[in-house]
């Protein structure tokens, strides 16, 4: 049987009497609807993340430089140019 | 090409229009030794490109003037007469300052903020790739 992590209430309220014991194979409400909770979350930042990703072209696998960076960019480029010639 | 227009690009560009093309034979004058104002119509070609065709008539230049300024320069005719309108951006810490002839000043923001910052990035990488043969993404040469 793989032991149980040590447990850390997530919210004010939650508590273990003593002697009850944690495993996964026990049955655990909490521990369900915790699961079933997270992974609901876990959609829906997914979704939520892909829509945003698609709406600001963030899907390409690089970032892209801002409006001020590529100005910079470009004028040292020009600069290496003139000063290469 | 009638004279009306080559004055106006002759304005605009500040070179004869009919020898500017020769500026663009890359074999025959090699990029390091073009000026920075030449180096600037280069992009601006590329600029003019990125936003589909261009209506029959019209003129058009999009290019980076310097690292906080973008120039939209189009010039058309119409009823004989050539038209013009340039719009200057202005990179600023606060946001792109739009500036228009004879319009208010206005901070870009939405939709067209959207659309000018796509463009610059498509620029940056069709320039850098096509001009400079630079990888955008490192700056180092792609040969």
């Amino acid at each position: 049987m793989s032991e149980f992590p040590q447990y850390q209430p997530a919210h004010e309220g939650t508590e273990l009497s003593s002697g009850d014991e944690l495993d996964f194979m026990k049955p655990n409400p909490n521990l369900e609807s915790l699961a079933v909770i997270r992974a609901a979350r876990d959609a829906h930042a997914a979704a939520l993340s892909k829509e945003a990703a698609l709406e600001t072209h963030e899907i390409l696998p690089v970032p892209l430089p801002s409006l001020a960076e590529i100005g910079d960019k470009l004028d040292e480029t020009r600069r290496q140019y003139r000063e290469a010639a | 090409m009638a004279a009306v227009f080559k004055r106006a690009l002759k304005l605009l560009i500040g070179t004869d229009p009919s020898t500017r093309d020769l500026m663009y034979a890359k074999k025959a004058r090699p990029l390091g030794r073009l000026t920075e104002r030449e180096l600037l119509q280069l992009e601006s070609e590329i600029g003019s490109q990125l936003f589909g065709d261009i209506p029959k008539g019209h003129r058009r230049s999009f290019f980076n003037l310097d690292p906080k300024t973008w120039i939209w320069h189009e010039e058309w005719l119409e009823d004989g007469t050539l038209k013009q309108a340039t719009t200057r951006y202005e990179v600023h810490e606060q946001g792109v300052l739009k500036v228009q002839e004879g319009a208010r000043y206005e901070f870009l923001e939405g939709q067209e903020l959207d659309n000018l910052t796509l463009a610059a990035q498509m620029y940056y990488e069709r320039v850098m790739r096509e001009i400079y043969k630079r990888d955008p993404q490192t700056g180092q040469n792609l040969s």
